[in-house]
């Protein structure tokens, strides 16, 4: 079969492209770790930041800081911003909705009435606390908000419907705590900015198996939702049990945010964006999508929380407002370039 | 008739709000022939399809798939056997001819083995087949209804199924093209002897590439059998209300129908 072609090919995109950009943003990506360890309040030299790795000594200053503080911090902000962007990318597709944004399963809606009531009811106010208040408070809306949108069977609008609402209420019913209480604000304020302030080695080995547990999820989600963004009834003749493939779906999602959003509070916004930015790189292949999602997550993270510690904003802007800072005028600018691509 | 043929509905009945859309219908999809279901708008025919393929579950009866109800089976042993191309697919933007034609591979596929030397060579035969080989890295939104249509069907080409089900796979493509899509899945038929069943709105190419015609109407099967059984002047009244002549097909000498 032959048919006449007089335009010439829109967009063609070959494999070898692929892999060259991602090779490119991995190399930047290391680039922006070195940087953020090197800087700071004040730079540390490349020697020491070497020496702190090799021949570890607790009595310098500078060791302790690229030990104790800049590296959990880098590593923080890898796993988060890996985390967000990558089930951002699982739930746009799941829904085949590009507005989608991981908190939309009611995850931070949950982590925060949870985070709530820690301090309302209990009076805790140590941060490292509310890890696991606010995975649990995560992990039971999603719960929630999955069967509420009619489990495997449901169709992906319900699904959304059922965070949105469920989100709001959560949301509502914090925040009339708070009015009642001016201390628990203090405590919550800090932790809703979202950042990356104090997190320590110990708390991100405590969290690693969920992100390790939602990468494998998220793996073979990739390859599901492949069939699925080509709708259900296609998925189903291509031989995809659809309704357990949304529950893998929503299982990664919940791992990946459940630990970042209790390791560093709710980060909006990175989620959101960063998967259209990786589109144009990856195609519609779901599986290099997650990748580079992952990796241009985690450089924004890093990237963000790099700038807001300069001594500019008297070093303590959180990350999570800074990405999103970063982030949005960043996809303003991709989609005025040449208009967005949805999934 | 002799052995069942592998694919069959048993006493299918389908409602949708209560209104029957198809009743107690039992039909045979014979091996390794070519099967055009046909029948006026609205009338299940789509709906038939959907439930051979198990997108649509029955409310009662079934649907055997070599002898087992399709729907107590594995669904990815299903799809070893069976593929559907639905009447109006969609694809996300962005998705190239060779990422959709690759889907088509993934019944034979798993989340961790998830390329091999079969499925390259089943993608690129796909391809070279229904002509789309030169337009593989083209984003499907930047081809025309025909190209597109053909892109689907070297999808579901390339799941290599013994059972091919096709839901108005001439839409959008021209009448040389409709004649050349239609030889393709022909040359199918009669080389591997691949079972076809589909949904075609012209009972002149249906008499023509056909082996078998069912002919539906409001949700019942009216009439069933070889072009020159079905396509006749009383048959065409009833099923379609259409008042025609048929005159045999100079060419081919199949029925064709030529309306008042
Ligand atoms: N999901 C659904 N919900 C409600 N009604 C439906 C649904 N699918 C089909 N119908 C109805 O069932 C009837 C048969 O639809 P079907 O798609 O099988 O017709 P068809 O013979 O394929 O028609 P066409 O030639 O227009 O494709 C129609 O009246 C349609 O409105
Ligand atoms: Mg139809």
């Amino acid at each position: 079969m032959t048919i006449l072609e007089t335009t010439s090919p829109r967009s063609e995109r070959r494999a070898s492209t692929r892999q060259i950009w991602l090779l490119t943003v991995l190399l930047s990506l290391l680039l922006l770790s070195a940087l953020s360890l090197r800087f700071g309040l004040r730079p540390i030299s490349w020697d020491n930041i070497w020496e702190s790795f090799v021949a570890y000594d607790a009595t310098r200053a500078d060791h302790l800081v690229i030990q104790g503080m800049r590296l959990p911090r880098l590593l923080a902000a890898w796993l988060a911003g890996g985390a967000l962007a990558g089930s951002g990318a699982l739930i746009q597709s799941l829904t085949r909705n590009p507005l989608a944004d991981p908190g939309l399963l009611g995850i931070n809606g949950g982590a925060s009435l949870g985070v709530i009531l820690c301090i309302f009811l209990l009076g805790i106010s140590d941060p490292a606390s509310f890890v696991w208040v606010a995975m649990g408070g995560g992990l039971l809306s999603t719960v929630l908000v999955f069967f509420l949108g009619g489990a495997g069977r449901g169709t992906p609008l319900r699904l959304i419907l059922a965070g949105a609402a469920l989100s709001a209420l959560f949301l509502a019913l914090g925040r009339s705590l708070l009015l009642i209480s001016q201390r628990s604000l203090d405590v919550y304020r800090f932790w809703v900015l979202g950042g990356l302030d104090g997190i320590e080695m110990p708390t991100l080995a405590a969290l690693l198996p969920f992100f390790a547990l939602g990468a494998a999820f998220a793996a073979v989600s990739s390859f599901n939702l492949n069939a699925m963004m080509l709708g259900e009834d296609t998925a189903r003749s291509l031989g995809l049990r659809v309704g357990l493939a949304r529950g893998l779906a929503v299982c990664a999602i919940v791992c990946l945010c459940g630990a970042t959003v209790s390791m560093a509070g709710p980060i909006a916004f990175v989620g959101l964006i960063v998967p259209h930015m990786a589109r144009r790189f990856s195609g519609a292949d779901m599986r290099w999508c997650l990748l580079f999602s992952a990796f241009l997550g985690a450089g924004l993270m890093i990237l963000a929380d790099l700038i807001g510690r300069l001594p500019v904003f008297g070093g303590n802007m959180q990350a999570g407002v800074m990405a999103a800072l970063l982030g949005g005028p960043a996809l303003v600018w991709l989609i005025r370039r040449d208009g967005s691509t949805a999934l | 008739m002799n052995a069942p043929a592998r694919l069959h509905a048993k006493a299918l009945s389908v409602a949708f709000a209560k209104t029957p859309i198809l009743k107690d219908l039992t039909a045979d999809i014979p091996d390794g022939k070519i099967t055009v279901i046909v029948g006026p708008n609205a009338c299940g025919k789509s709906t038939l399809l959907r439930s051979l393929a198990r997108l649509q579950k029955p409310d009662s009866g079934e649907v055997l798939l070599d002898g087992k109800s399709i729907h107590k089976q594995a669904n990815r042993s299903v799809a070893q056997r069976l593929a559907i191309l639905p009447q109006s697919p969609s694809a996300p933007e962005g998705l190239t001819v060779q990422d959709l034609v690759t889907r088509g591979r993934t019944p034979h596929q798993s989340a961790l083995r998830q390329w091999s030397h079969q499925d390259a060579e089943a993608v690129g035969r796909a391809l070279e087949l229904t002509g789309m080989a030169p337009y593989a890295n083209r984003p499907l939104e930047a081809l025309s209804g025909g190209q597109r249509q053909r892109a689907w069907i070297a999808m579901a080409l390339a799941q290599d199924t013994e059972i091919l089900l096709l839901d108005e796979p001439t839409t959008y493509l021209d009448l040389p093209h409709q004649i050349e899509l239609l030889s393709l899945i022909q040359s199918f038929n009669q080389q591997s002897n691949q079972t076809v069943a589909m949904v075609l709105h012209d009972i002149n190419l249906a008499a023509r590439f056909a082996d078998h015609i069912i002919a539906l109407r409001a949700g019942a099967i009216f009439t069933k059998g070889s072009p020159a059984e079905v396509v006749t002047r009383n048959n065409m009244e009833q099923v379609f209300d259409l008042r025609c002549q048929i005159i045999s097909d100079p060419v081919h000498g199949t029925p064709h129908v030529i309306p008042e």
